[in-house]
């Protein structure tokens, strides 16, 4: 071959086109002649690994500015803006959800995507209450945190949910803000919970990864779970859980990630991670930590039964008790398994219900006795069922919400078994697979419970715990491939509002009217003002007995001992034409010193309590008034002095009133 | 190696200034700057590079893993803090962030020079100046929502309301004298009549109160309460003379 310069066309190498070339005759038959050209120079090529995530995260801060305008106008009274509302969230949902069903998105794409998308939603639930924390819970831990910083202890009582203060963790994380950064309870706390909401998204995604091998189902999954019914509001407030789930998440990956043995340098800073977020997890939140330790020990479980049953059914029948033991000790020594760490978290959570946190029986249980009663006496038809979308406050679900949210959960169970199926095939020699699995499964048997009255917030409650496994499942699920994707969008979508649909009523979703702004002043709500005369004029500690809402009020902001709605049944005495013995026998016995009377029906509901109530031009009517001799009642007592009169809200002094009653 | 450890040195640095900060008179948005650098920013990462200094960790499990064990240290600390007898005190405070920060990095000095062979780092990925500007528009636009909520704007189809109250100036006393006050959250500019009764008598008047919204008023009553009494004051709006629009009493 002679040598060739770029350019230049070797006349030898030429060679008829049709004629074959055979054996020795082709080295001597002139070939087709051929340009040489220069080499092209291969750039590397640079991977656009981040895809549509910046454009993506414009979609939804242009979703977050919808539903802010909704919020907005909400907040100055203007009925109607759920429109804006639906029309901003599904901006943020829809586009994010279909872009992460695409097979071709790179995973820092899909992690950016889930992180945008958690903290668009969390930016939600800040929109809708941007002023101040104003869920029933919010104000519990408000109070807990103010009460740490005056005091700088921790374990003070709290008058609403006595148990609250035995889990200091969120209240001392975001004193710790306040104290060093100057920062308000409200902006530590909303940092503190934002925070929490990034651990939950980057948490879910790693752990969903580490479980099913594959950034697209994690990605999906992490998104699912946005879609159970506490996730835009109840798991976005400023209270323990909020906090302490995510963490909780957090230790499973790690845990996770330590059992992989992937990575044998990181077992001792994994090992040390779950260990100090399982000790947070404990001190921040019960029902958490027992999940937590729950999972944990299951988990275990299910390692020394795959691994070791088969070895034990071989030889249980040939053992003695020399044997046994020694079987024992070669199980427990096993290297493998959070078997340690399963142990630490029980260890933990029974030291801190134990040692600092007994009151939590006296929380727990009657809730779940309560609703076993109840579920008891509605299977043998003593005690009607509950009607769904009805809240307490006794608004109704418009129809088409009822629509949707029997669709999201039926869009569930159609994607249940593609899901299980693949469960089955792929993950059901991991621990943590069967679990999710045994947790979707568990999810769908604890709903039906929403239909007993008073089970209904047991599955509520155990629905943010269980919808872990239902994500994972959907996400793994596999469709035929004929069936096409923009109708997997809508599935998800309507599973996501149906979520929302579920888990807040329809009047509460968007910005309430909490100051009114007139002239270079701003009006605050009567029971608020309420609250803020009686901490100057009356002074701090007094016993109130008063309503859920107001009472909120009285021991939040005005730092007062307030006694409200099922504890020791106070909420009965508004709403009773005349005392009874034994509620003369409670208000003697609680020393109550001062009582509050909202003749509003709308402040007995600590979610709808705090705000200005809308006339909607009109005066308010009776319909939403209690009944006059209900909060009249009062007024003819004996020495009671009626010492503060707002309209709706009064305050009595009723000291010389109690003191004159029988003692028991 | 020690260009790895110039982090580490940063790091420390920037949780001192956090502290300096906390006891110090500096602009508000430097302390609160360094506040959340004290509390979140650099234990979060002097612990996640004590506890994993090799480079198998990944950037988003060390976002999540520092924020986790900051909370962490934040939570736990508080407890142990709270044996002490100052309690949940701001030196305190500031001592156990720096504390950790400055632990965690000398461990993770230690347990980088002790890795001898490092596997290959991740490669970054970096975004490109477009889609940085996308995302500074999203963060904008975010803010942006935030200040649009907040932002005063009238409200409608909601009422304002006024306040009566009457306290007595020594409860103890056998004879106290009474305070009486007006507060109104009203929409606008509202004139009330307040009339005073004891035992059924008037004995003192305000033929006209006139308050703008959130103005306050009160005075001290010139009478003396004995037992037995009942003093009641009674407040009218001048547009609706013939109604008890609030009502105040106290029953000795």
């Amino acid at each position: 071959m002679p040598d060739l310069t770029v350019g230049q066309v070797s006349p030898t190498l030429t060679v008829p086109a049709n004629e074959p070339l055979v054996g020795s005759e082709a080295i001597t038959q002139p070939i087709r002649a051929v340009r040489v050209v220069r080499p092209v120079q291969v750039r590397p090529v640079t991977l656009n690994v981040w895809g549509w995530f910046p454009a993506l995260s414009v979609t939804s801060a242009l979703g977050l500015v919808v539903v802010a305008a909704g919020d907005r106008l909400s907040g100055s009274g203007v009925p109607g803006m759920e429109p804006l509302y639906w029309l901003g969230l599904l901006m943020v949902v829809v586009p994010i959800t279909a872009r992460l069903m695409a097979s071709k998105v790179y995973r820092p794409e899909r992690l950016g995507l889930v992180v945008v998308f958690g903290l668009s939603l969390y930016g939600v639930k800040v929109l809708q209450s941007p002023y101040a924390f104003t869920y029933s819970d919010e104000f519990i831990h408000v109070f807990n945190a103010n009460q740490i910083a005056d005091t700088g202890h921790l374990f003070t009582p709290n008058p609403i949910l006595p148990v609250s203060g035995l889990y200091p963790g969120l209240e001392s994380a975001t004193v710790a803000l306040t104290r060093l950064a100057g920062l308000d309870v409200f902006s530590a706390g909303l940092i503190i919970v934002g925070l929490a909401r990034l651990v939950m998204m980057l948490g879910l995604f790693l752990l969903y990864e580490q479980v099913g091998g594959s950034a697209r189902s994690a990605s999906l999954a992490a998104i699912l779970y946005a879609a159970n019914s506490n996730f835009l509001y109840w798991s976005a407030q400023f209270s323990y859980e909020s906090l302490a789930l995510p963490l909780a998440i957090l230790v499973l990956l790690a845990v996770a990630r330590r059992e992989s043995g992937k990575h044998a340098i990181e077992f001792l800073g994994l090992t040390l991670v779950a260990l100090l977020v399982t000790g947070a997890v404990v001190v921040t939140h019960h029902l958490s930590s027992y999940f937590l330790a729950g999972v944990l020990l299951l988990w275990t479980f299910i390692i020394w039964l795959n691994r070791l049953l088969p070895q034990w059914l071989s030889k249980l029948q040939h053992l003695t008790a020399t044997q046994t033991l020694s079987l024992f000790r070669e199980v427990t020594s096993s290297p493998r398994g959070p078997a340690a760490l399963a142990l630490f978290a029980i260890a933990a959570s029974a030291f801190w219900l134990f040692a600092v946190a007994n009151l939590t029986f006296s929380y727990l249980s009657p809730m779940f006795s309560k609703a076993g009663l109840s579920l008891l006496t509605q299977l043998m038809g003593d005690e009607p069922g509950r009607g769904l979308f009805h809240s307490t406050s006794g608004v109704v679900s418009p129809t088409w919400e009822r629509v949707v949210g029997i669709a999201a959960v039926l869009l569930c169970l159609i994607g249940l078994p593609f899901g299980l199926r693949q469960v089955w095939r792929r993950y059901r020699f991991q621990a943590l697979g069967l679990l999710m699995g045994s947790a979707a499964i568990a999810y769908f048997g604890l709903l039906g419970l929403r239909l007993v009255p008073s089970a209904w917030e047991i599955s509520n409650r155990s629905s943010e715990f269980l919808f872990l496994g239902l994500a994972f499942v959907l996400a793994v699920g596999r469709m035929p491939k004929w069936f096409p994707k923009p109708v997997l969008v809508v599935a998800a979508a309507t599973i996501f509002a149906g979520g929302i649909i579920a888990g807040w009523p329809s009047s509460l979703r968007m910005a309430q009217v909490y100051q009114v702004p007139v002239g270079d002043r701003v009006l605050q709500p009567a029971g608020l003002t309420a609250a803020l005369w009686a901490r100057e004029r009356l002074g701090e500690g007094n016993i109130f007995a008063a309503d859920e809402s107001n009472g909120r009020y009285l021991m939040t902001y005005g730092n007062q001992n307030a006694l409200t709605g099922r504890n020791q049944s106070i909420n009965t005495i508004f709403d009773s034409p005349k005392l009874a013995d034994w509620q003369l026998g409670l208000l003697s016995n609680t020393r109550v010193e001062y009582l509050a009377v909202d003749r509003r029906k709308a402040s007995a509901d600590n979610m709808l309590g705090y705000f200005f109530t809308p006339w909607n031009n009109a005066p308010i009517t009776m319909t939403q008034l209690l009944p006059v001799e209900d909060y009249g009642k009062f007024q003819q007592l004996p020495d009671v002095s009626r010492i503060y009169d707002s309209g709706d809200l009064v305050l009595y002094d009723v000291r010389r009133w109690i003191n004159a009653l029988p003692q028991p | 190696m020690r260009s790895l450890n110039l982090d580490l040195y940063l790091i420390v640095a920037l949780a001192a200034a956090g502290v300096v900060a906390q006891f110090s008179f500096v602009p508000l948005p430097l302390h609160v700057v360094g506040g959340v650098l004290l509390v979140l920013i650099c234990p979060a990462y002097a612990l996640v590079s004590a506890l994993f200094p090799g480079r198998s960790l990944g950037l988003a499990e060390r976002v999540l893993f520092g924020v986790g064990l900051s909370l962490a240290v934040a939570i736990l600390g508080a407890v142990i803090l709270n044996a002490f007898p100052q309690g949940l005190d701001m030196r305190l405070w500031a001592a156990l962030f720096l504390g950790v920060t400055l632990l965690a990095s000398m461990v993770a000095f230690l347990r980088r020079n002790q890795i001898c062979s490092q596997p290959q780092a991740k490669p970054i990925a970096w975004l490109r100046f477009d889609q940085v500007i996308l995302l500074g528009a999203a963060i904008f636009m975010a803010g942006t929502a935030f200040v649009l909520v907040r932002a005063p704007r009238p409200v409608t189809g909601v009422s304002g309301y006024t306040t009566l109250w009457m306290l007595p100036n020594d409860d103890l006393s056998k004879q106290a004298k009474l305070t009486v006050g007006v507060s109104s959250s009203e929409l606008e500019i509202t004139r009330y009549r307040l009339s005073v009764l004891s035992n059924g008598r008037e004995v003192e008047n305000w033929d006209e109160i006139s308050l703008a919204p959130g103005e306050n008023w009160e005075a001290n009553l010139d009478l003396t309460v004995s037992n037995g009494s009942v003093i009641q004051a009674n407040l009218y709006r001048l547009d609706d003379p013939e109604t008890v629009y609030r009502q105040v009493t106290f029953d000795r």
